[in-house]
């Protein structure tokens, strides 16, 4: 109450005032719509944690049989890819029968075809100068609307890339993976401590200044230098100049913008240290003690399985820590590989190469495809879901204050071919955690044959406050149905 | 100076793999008389015959063949074939002979003989007719009995072999869902096991019926004749049947995804390099580990005798 008194009673309204004022007033509208509308009793404060997204993709064509309940509705014993989410099934949502219907300019492979339509759900995708070129990829259109809120607006981890892009920026650029686990780590932990953060407390400031950050950092008064030094210069240039340094001063000011950020979530931080959230976050089990590891570790991902399953395993526990810790709400893993061997998790035939499994396992009817090559499409997308429950089951048992992280969080776990014949309809798409309290989980819903992923795309942005309603070809698809949403969903 | 190896004989396991792995065992439990060889050499197939021993499978493009009688010596041969196209996927002995089977891309198979494993016979054509045959189909696993041979496959490839017959002849009409992964012989009749617990039982070979199916995703790797019943050993359960019509399933746990039966005794193998034992079929217990992963397994006589 103090703390908004003294709000209050801020006289006229500095430049730096109003942008430390612009970080806190940018939050409210977040806070508003994203935490759960139950209210502490005689308060106006929401009493939830923020909802985060997740997408958890792996490579590779699946095998719908064996991923697709035949039931719709009430979940009941789950298809073996997923099995291992049985004891979960509570907690997640299988949909069927979306498709991608983009075309693409020739230019492109099978492969690339399917993977920059998979998060983008474009009308069309291709190269432009040899580079990649789609729509927004949907982590990126979530990091516009919530990643503010956080340290880094949005996260990308894994082995995704080349053939297998499937994070484009607005402009439908191709953005970069991080495939090093422990240079993630550093990126969201250097300087920083692992603390959960808590929420009851963080959302019951929710309407007063951000916490003073103490001294002055030295960026800050870097920046300042600067911005006072343009300032003096802009009095004495002329008109064409002027221009100039106006984007000059706009681009320092975003900086100041993002020093401030990080300022005040330290002081944030430096709060939830003295008085942190129930849980523990602790550095993963699997983190590379050295470079050298590191380097071992990502060279043989797609030579041995087990080194395989150690790397999506800690990718996997970064990405909960991520979200544990607030450092972002928006986390994406691209994980996998078409050229991935698979042998001891590919247990038939003598192939155990990904790639050729795909291909052998795949026909125009599935009669005809190699019932041995399909088997082994189907472990290798099972083994891949072992690793994904794991991550359900981690973020179930992460207490937030009365929710668990996976309560608060959507997370979106699919693959890039929806069959390894570089097939594009009947996506695998399933739903794990209930985006605080909004989704309610625990079944399958069919949706009409060949339903855009982009309408997907566009409930879970608007799970996350997005009021668009539309996104790809969410309503430009020769396919388009239900006006661009998935009915039932929410 | 390395400790000489004393030469084997009698009835042993053998475990062949990744590297050119080899090595034997009384028992499953201690293995004695390891060897490899270098980087790339995988060893898919194992045979005894006439008391000796081969381990074949390839090197790069090429076919490749180990034959010892004592264990301790190894002499290399290369089977003739077509570099990266030809590959030796069933080793068998019958009548005195080593025989290897050998898939090629879009030809027909084709099967070489030896006597010892080190000197083959000129390659000559598996099927008489290649027209129910699908182009690339793998040949995986026979089992021969009542004086036939059963060869089973991809794409559900069955060839049978009637007597003394000189080639196989392909069964027509066969669905790819009813790919049989492995085959054995007992008690008068040939059963085979496949993908999602699938289980197919034949007096001849030709005619197949009892089929059953188990739980979607429950493989089967292996089907074995313990000498009183069939035990095919799948990925979480194990099916047993005295006749291959009646079948009974117990759950298992680490089960392995080949394995053999000898003096007793089912040895199995799990990447990477376990080896596992069970006298049930049922429950495995891992009992060596070898730093290399182990792709065939066999039981036989080496030595005169």
């Amino acid at each position: 109450m103090k703390m908004i008194q003294n709000h209050q009673s801020l006289a006229p309204l500095a430049r730096r005032s109003f942008l430390r004022g612009a970080g806190v007033l940018a939050a409210l509208p977040f806070l508003e719509s994203l935490s759960p509308t139950v209210l502490r009793a005689g308060s106006r404060v929401p009493v939830g944690p923020p909802v985060r997204f997740g997408i958890y993709t792996v490579t590779g064509g699946t095998v719908s049989e064996s991923w697709v309940p035949q039931e719709t509705g009430r979940l009941g014993k789950l298809p073996s890819i997923l099995r291992s989410l049985e004891p979960h099934k509570e907690d997640v949502l299988i949909l069927s029968n979306l498709s991608q219907s983009g075309g693409s300019d020739g230019r492109i492979n099978a492969h690339e075809h399917c993977a920059y339509l998979h998060l983008t759900g474009s009308d069309k995708v291709g190269k432009e100068d040899g580079k990649p070129i789609a729509g927004q990829s949907v982590d990126e259109r979530a990091a516009e609307i919530v990643g503010s809120q956080s340290l880094i607006s949005s996260i990308r981890m894994g082995s995704a890339g080349g053939e297998t892009s499937f994070f484009f920026d607005q402009q439908g650029r191709s953005l970069p993976v991080e495939r090093n686990p422990r240079m993630a780590f550093e990126r969201m932990f250097k300087g920083r401590q692992l603390v959960a953060p808590n929420w009851q407390r963080r959302l019951a400031l929710s309407g007063a200044p951000a916490p003073a950050s103490g001294e002055r950092s030295y960026e800050t008064q870097v920046v300042d230098l600067v911005l006072e030094d343009a300032r003096r210069l802009q009095k004495k240039v002329g008109a064409a100049d002027r221009s100039k340094l106006d984007e000059y001063l706009e681009s320092v000011s975003s900086i100041e913008k993002r020093v401030r950020r990080v300022q005040e979530r330290i002081a944030l931080e430096a709060l939830d240290l003295k008085d942190p959230g129930p849980s523990h976050p602790h550095v993963p089990a699997n983190l590379p003690p050295d470079a050298h590891a590191e380097t071992r570790m990502v060279r043989a991902v797609g030579e041995n399985p087990a080194i395989h399953a150690e790397y999506l395993r800690v990718m996997t526990d970064l990405m909960v820590l991520a979200f544990q810790t607030d450092t972002t709400r928006v986390c994406s893993l691209g994980l996998g590989s078409d050229g991935a061997l698979f042998p001891g998790v590919v247990t038939v035939g003598y192939e155990h190469h990904a790639h050729t499994l795909e291909h052998h396992g795949n026909a125009g009817r599935i009669e005809d495809a190699d019932p041995v090559a399909r088997e082994g499409c189907r472990q290798i997308h099972a083994w891949y879901s072992q690793f994904f429950a794991e991550a359900v089951a981690k973020m179930k048992a992460i207490d937030e204050g009365g929710s668990s992280l996976l309560d608060n969080t959507v997370m979106l776990y699919t693959s890039y071919m929806a069959d390894g014949g570089h097939g594009r309809t009947n996506y695998p798409a399933l739903l794990a955690g209930r985006a605080g309290g909004k989704l309610t989980t625990g079944r399958h819903l069919a949706f009409q044959k060949d339903t855009p992923v982009a309408n997907l795309y566009v409930e879970l942005l608007d799970l996350l406050g997005d009021t668009r309603g539309e996104f790809g070809n969410s309503r430009t698809s020769t396919k388009a149905a239900y006006e661009g949403r998935l009915p039932g969903l929410v | 100076m390395a400790e000489e190896l004393a030469p084997l004989t009698g009835s042993w396991f053998v475990a062949t793999g990744e590297e050119g792995l080899r090595a034997f065992s009384r028992d499953g439990l201690a293995w004695t008389h390891d060897q490899t060889d270098r980087e790339g050499v995988l060893l898919h197939q194992a045979c005894f015959a006439n008391g000796r021993c081969v381990a074949a499978g390839k090197y790069g493009g090429e076919r490749i063949a180990f034959s010892t009688g004592d264990g301790v010596r190894w002499t290399q041969s290369k089977p003739e074939g077509r570099p990266y196209v030809s590959q030796l996927t069933i080793l068998y002995a019958e009548g005195g002979k080593f025989h290897a089977v050998m898939c090629e891309d879009g030809d027909p198979p084709g099967e070489l003989a030896s006597i010892d494993g080190l000197a083959w016979e000129p390659r000559r054509p598996l099927v008489a007719d290649r027209q129910n045959m699908k182009r690339d189909a793998a040949l995986r696993r026979i089992a021969l009995g009542g004086g036939r041979a059963v060869i089973v496959g991809d794409y559900g490839a069955r060839l049978v072999r009637e007597g003394k017959a000189p080639q196989f002849t392909a069964l027509p009409g066969i669905p790819a869902r009813d790919t049989l992964v492995d085959i054995t012989f007992g008690n008068g009749v040939f059963v085979g096991a496949g993908m999602h617990g699938l289980r197919m039982r034949s007096e001849d070979g030709i005619t197949w019926t009892d089929r059953t199916v188990g739980e979607e995703g429950e493989h089967i790797n292996a089907m074995i004749w313990d000498g009183a019943q069939f035990v095919g050993i799948g990925q979480g359960g194990t099916y047993l049947s005295p006749d291959g019509r009646n079948w009974r399933r117990e759950p298992n746990q680490n089960a392995p995804t080949i394995a053999t039966f000898g003096n007793g005794v089912f040895l199995g193998a799990l990447w990477p390099g376990k080896l596992l034992r069970s006298t049930d079929g049922m429950r495995w217990e891992q009992v060596h580990e070898f730093s290399h992963h182990v792709l065939g397994l066999a039981h036989g006589r080496l030595g005169p005798g």
